[in-house]
């Protein structure tokens, strides 16, 4: 941030830096970040550049055992090996699983934001808690209200579409080849929108109420003041839970884990990479297990898997910025 | 500012930094010291209580790690006060984990050496020279290729137990898991009352099968068969099952030439085994691939349903579900009935294996518990608690279920499932080569036919891309 002022003479904002930077000198400024920054370089850097060297090795894990530089066979591996008819598809389940989320989940969350901001609304306090609440219950939970609601024969959705929709032979969800994914996205979304709800809700609250009795007044209607006065003015807030959206459904491997293990067409690639890592199913693209400790395979699928949500981030954050421009 | 506050400073934030990195030292410190301490040889009382430090005197812990197994865990739990009593110096912890992450939480046990003794189900599809370009080595395999299983071999409990049957789960001519059991799951349970009530008999080829399908769904009362399909492998178990029901004793080859391209699964010895799992499934329960495995023996104890697809091992929590209900088991038959002579034999597992990790924490621990669980009277007990067939010889089993099942275990063969590969990087089709779910009578899009053709397509690119690879 400038200080400089114009109607000053020249030198006054050295000056004035020089002030500042007396009480605080750079070298205690650096001091005092250092704790910060070792513990960004050992916990997070470090690791960061080991996976990425890892993914060229066979390296099993194993402390103590021996490992060898293998260049790219580990991608070979990933990219020629596996069938590329299922490649594809996990691909596009991945991407498919980060779109649907962001989406969906952004807009119920600005929809239950929006509802638990209105004035009319009573125990609004209880209804951003109950929102709120699947966020701190853990994927576990989640992951078992889902599958009992998902339950054959004696689940709440098998036993609707069987008693209320009359369909004579529902299938079961979670077994199922074709609905198992969306069960996972709906679980994955029902788990984090009361995040985002309370990041739009703390924007909307940001909002001066002066600039709706203003367009109140200027006759717009409802849906005008929402496109025209909320929607650009929690932009920031939009940008921050798509990121926050992308990045974690991109990344997500809990909730399929624990609720399809990855089985009937459910795994991504961060599953995949979870599985590799640690063993069981969903390890590969065709949903089969990786045999063996394969920690330097499992690290080019993350790999893969850091390059795709860098790539998808920074394709989000320029088409958002295009659109707060346009606003 | 003064030179005084900029020292205090100074000092906080050094301070700070050291707290910080002195705490992560300390903790990754210990665990490497704790590692090396006992990595690279079998363990050994001194070695154990260097790594350990806990002082003398007092009780170390033994932890065994093993599945959910009802019988297993309950009966493992019970003893540890008989244990304890028997070695002072020793506690045994039981963890269990669900059968379905059991491989997972091993792996990462081991790589962090904390447990000293795991649980293995069985020492199957070992990459050899013949398979060594088209498969990966399993998990099991790499820990004893990379010293992390205790050889057990030259232990002196060994001597208690039939040592032909311990050598089947042996790998280079060595013992690295002391099998407990062995366990019968090439068949399916059933209900001996809806069985008598609708006049049927113990089937002995796949025809009369069929037939007792078709009579109990013209009866309308029952399911026929069921299973807990939503964990998947419990029903495809018997996919396997009709593989070594009518290959038995060439099971093995059958598998390696399916690998090898030799045998194709458009082959009519292949499409015999997609026939059958297509006619089975048509006579399974409404919704069974909704149905979880940990629910599914005590719907079967309900009395609602004439067959079951399980492993023998489910008999306790049967029993547990519903006391006194009857039941029995039939081993899968064949298509054409055994020239032998016999009623169509079981398809068997080696089940529970304890292996000693050689960085076990407590590894003279962990040994200590094999030799105490090898005991005969120890071991005969808890053969009858768990039902499996034992791996000592002359123990007199008391469970009247598995007295039942000497019939069908006169010449059983390994199942199909510990005998058939899948090359690396084959396609779902392939990889899920005998799996019932991509039925259309389960949902899935093929029938019999067409299903093989995808699978053998599957193999078919996966060895060229293999061929690629070089």
């Amino acid at each position: 941030m400038s200080v400089h002022n114009a109607a000053a003479p020249p030198g006054t904002e050295v000056k004035k830096r020089k002030k500042t930077f007396r009480l605080f000198p750079l070298w205690i400024v650096l001091l005092c970040m250092l704790p910060g920054i070792l513990h960004y370089c050992i916990f997070r850097l470090y690791p960061s550049v080991m996976t990425a060297y890892y993914s060229f090795t066979d390296i099993s894990g194993v402390p103590g055992t021996s490992w060898k530089f293998i260049g790219l066979a580990n991608y070979k591996e990933f990219f020629i090996l596996q069938n590329a008819r299922d490649l594809k598809a996990a691909l596009f389940r991945t991407v498919g699983y980060a779109f649907f989320v962001t989406i969906i989940q952004n807009a119920i969350a600005l929809m239950l934001a929006v509802i638990v901001n209105s004035s009319f609304l009573k125990g609004r306090n209880f209804a951003r808690g109950v929102y709120f609440m699947p966020v701190i219950l853990g994927s576990a939970v989640v992951a078992t209200i889902w599958k009992m609601i998902f339950s054959t024969p004696t689940g709440p959705i098998y036993l609707f579409m069987k008693n209320i929709l009359q369909i004579p032979s529902p299938p079961s969800i979670l077994s199922s080849r074709i609905y198992a994914f969306p069960a996972v996205i709906a679980a994955q979304i029902w788990q984090n929108m009361g995040y985002s709800m309370v990041i739009f809700l703390a924007a909307l609250q940001g909002i001066d109420n002066s600039l709706y009795e203003s367009a109140s007044i200027d006759g717009a209607s409802e849906w005008k003041m929402f496109t025209k006065i909320t929607v650009p003015m929690i932009w920031s807030a939009v940008m921050i839970n798509t990121l926050l959206a992308i990045i974690g459904s991109l990344q997500s491997y809990e909730l399929i884990m624990t609720i399809t293990r990855g089985n009937f067409n459910t795994s991504t690639l961060g599953m995949m990479a979870f599985a590799t890592a640690f063993g069981g199913g969903g390890a590969t693209a065709s949903g089969g297990t990786i045999s063996g400790l394969r920690q330097g395979y499992a690290a080019a699928e993350s790999m893969v898997l850091f390059i795709g949500v860098l790539t998808a981030t920074i394709v989000s954050q320029i088409l958002m910025k295009r659109a707060e421009v346009e606003q | 500012m003064r030179k005084s506050v900029k020292k205090l400073i100074s000092i906080l934030c050094a301070s700070a930094t050291l707290l910080a990195l002195g705490g992560c030292s300390g903790t990754t410190g210990g665990g490497s010291s704790s590692s090396s301490g006992t990595t690279g040889g079998s363990p050994t009382p001194s070695n154990v209580t260097d790594s350990s430090g806990a002082p003398s005197g007092k009780a170390q812990d033994v932890n065994v790690l093993t599945w959910s197994n009802e019988a297993t865990v309950v009966f493992l739990k019970g003893i540890a006060e008989d244990f304890h009593n028997a070695h002072p110096e020793y506690n045994l912890v039981v963890t269990e984990v669900p059968s379905a992450e059991i491989d997972s939480v091993i792996q990462t046990r081991i790589i962090a050496g904390d447990i000293d003794v795991v649980s293995f189900q069985t020492f199957s599809r070992p990459q050899e020279e013949w398979n060594a370009s088209s498969v990966d080595k399993p998990a099991w395999q790499d820990y004893i290729d990379q010293g992390l299983l205790t050889d057990l071999t030259d232990q002196a409990f060994i001597k208690n137990y039939n040592l032909d049957t311990l050598m089947g789960n042996a790998y280079k001519g060595r013992i690295y898991s002391l099998n407990i059991g062995t366990v019968g799951y090439g068949g399916m349970f059933y209900n001996k009352k809806i069985f008598e009530e609708l006049n049927l008999k113990v089937p002995n080829t796949w025809a009369e099968l069929m037939d007792i399908c078709e009579t109990v769904k013209n009866d309308g009362r029952y399911a026929v068969v069921s299973a807990g399909a939503g964990d998947q492998w419990p029903l495809n178990i018997f996919a396997n099952a009709i593989i070594t029901a009518n290959y038995g004793e060439k099971t093995r080859e059958f598998g390696q030439k399916l690998l090898t391209g030799e045998l194709r699964h458009t082959d009519p010895e292949v499409m015999l085994v997609y026939n059958c799992m297509e006619q089975i499934s048509g006579y399974l329960e409404e919704g069974v691939s909704g149905i979880s495995y940990s629910d599914a023996p005590g719907r079967f104890a309900l009395g609602n349903m004439a067959m079951y697809i399980d492993g023998t091992w489910s008999w306790a929590d049967i029993d547990k579900a519903g006391p006194g209900f009857e039941y029995g088991y039939f081993a899968c038959p064949p298509v054409e009935a055994r020239s032998d002579g016999l009623v169509p034999q079981d398809a068997i597992k080696y089940d529970l294996s304890f292996s000693v990790p050689t960085n076990a924490p407590n590894g003279a621990g962990g040994l200590a518990f094999l030799d105490y669980v090898s005991q005969k009277d120890v071991y005969s007990k808890f053969i009858n608690a768990i039902g499996f067939t034992p791996t000592q010889n002359d123990i007199q089993l008391e469970n009247a279920f598995l007295n039942s099942m000497s019939d069908i275990l006169q010449k059983p063969n390994l199942n199909s499932e510990m005998l058939i590969y899948g090359p690396k990087g084959v396609g779902e089709y392939g990889a899920g080569q005998f799996t019932f779910f991509y039925l259309k009578t389960l949902g899935g899009e093929f029938d019999a036919k067409s299903f093989a053709e995808a699978a053998e397509e599957d193999f078919d690119t996966a060895r060229k891309a293999l061929e690629s690879m070089g």
